[in-house]
C-alpha cells in the first residue's frame, strides 16, 4: 500500500480547530497503522472463522433492531447497522 | 448548576480522539479526561470501582469545579471508565443519584458495530494476556471484570486468575443499557 503515513500523522496532529459539532469527518485521515499488522489481520481472520462469528453477528442484529424501534433511531444514520 | 452532558463510553469507540480533538474545541465547559480537571478520574473511579461512595461529595466537587470556569456553559464530562464490564446496574443507579444533586444528566453513549468493538477489545487486551478469542466470549456475561484495577487486588480478578480477560457479551448488547438507563434517566436524555 503506498501511503505516505508520516505525511498523514502530520496531518492530524495538525488537524484543524473544531468550532462546531458539524465536523466535515470525511476530512480527517485515518492513521490506523496496527490493523495492518500481520498480528492483526491473522486475529481478524481467526474470529471470522469461528462458529460463535455469525451467531454474534446474528444477535447483535436483532437487539440493534430493536433498540432502533425503542429508541427512535434511524438506522440510515449509522452506516453500520 | 447549567446543563450536564455525560459522555460515559464505550471504550474503544473513538474516546480518545473525541477527548483530546474534539470536546475541548467544542463551546462548552470540557472536564473529561485528557481535559483540565483531573480530579475527573478519581471521581469516575469511585463510581464505577468503590464499594463505599459519597455521591453528594463527588456532586459538589463537579459544581466547584464548574463554577471556577465558564458558569454559563454547558458542561461535558467524558470518560470511558464510567461504563465497564462490571456492575453496570450499580453505575447507572449511581448515576441516577448524582442526577439527583447535580440536576438533570445527559448521557452521551459512542457506538460503533459491536462485533469490530468486540474485537477491538480482544487486540487490546491481547497486550496483557495471550488467550484465544473463542475461549473469552462468554455469552451468558457472567464474568465482571475490575480492570484496570487487577493489579491494585493483587491480581484477584478472574481475567489473571484464568489468564483469560472474558468478553462479556450482553455487556456490548446496546439495548440493554438502553434498558437499564431509561429505568433512571428521561429517553431524551439517553443518546448514541
Amino acid at each position: 500500500m503506498n501511503r505516505d503515513l508520516n505525511a498523514e500523522i502530520q496531518c492530524f496532529e495538525n488537524s484543524i480547530p473544531i468550532k462546531h459539532a458539524s465536523l466535515d469527518w470525511t476530512k480527517l485521515p485515518r492513521v490506523n497503522t496496527h490493523i495492518e499488522s500481520e498480528f492483526y489481520q491473522a486475529a481478524k481472520t481467526e474470529f471470522q472463522l469461528l462458529p460463535q462469528y455469525q451467531q454474534l453477528i446474528d444477535y447483535f442484529a436483532q437487539s440493534n433492531k430493536e433498540l432502533a424501534e425503542v429508541a427512535k433511531l434511524d438506522l440510515k444514520q449509522y452506516e453500520y447497522f | 448548576m447549567s446543563e450536564l452532558f455525560l459522555h460515559i463510553g464505550h471504550a474503544k469507540c473513538a474516546t480518545s480522539f473525541l477527548q483530546r480533538q474534539v470536546f475541548p474545541k467544542l463551546n462548552l465547559d470540557y472536564l473529561g479526561r485528557h481535559g483540565r480537571h483531573l480530579d475527573v478520574d478519581k471521581w469516575v473511579n469511585n463510581l464505577t470501582f468503590k464499594e463505599k461512595i459519597n455521591i453528594p461529595r463527588i456532586a459538589a466537587a463537579i459544581t466547584v469545579a464548574k463554577q471556577s470556569n465558564c458558569l454559563k456553559l454547558p458542561t461535558l464530562i467524558s470518560h470511558e471508565v464510567l461504563l465497564r464490564p462490571y456492575k453496570v446496574d450499580r453505575l447507572v443507579s449511581r448515576l441516577a443519584e448524582l442526577q439527583s444533586c447535580v440536576g438533570k444528566i445527559n448521557i452521551i453513549i459512542s457506538i460503533r458495530r459491536q462485533i469490530d468493538l468486540i474485537f477491538s477489545r480482544y487486540i487490546h487486551d491481547r497486550k496483557l494476556l495471550t488467550y484465544n478469542i473463542a475461549e473469552a466470549l462468554d455469552f451468558n456475561g457472567t464474568t465482571e471484570c475490575l480492570y484496570p484495577y487487577c493489579y491494585k487486588n493483587m491480581n484477584t480478578c478472574y481475567c489473571r486468575q484464568h489468564k483469560i480477560k472474558f468478553i462479556n457479551i450482553p455487556f456490548y448488547n446496546y439495548l440493554i443499557l438502553y434498558r437499564k438507563l431509561t429505568q433512571h434517566f428521561d429517553v431524551s436524555f439517553v443518546v448514541f
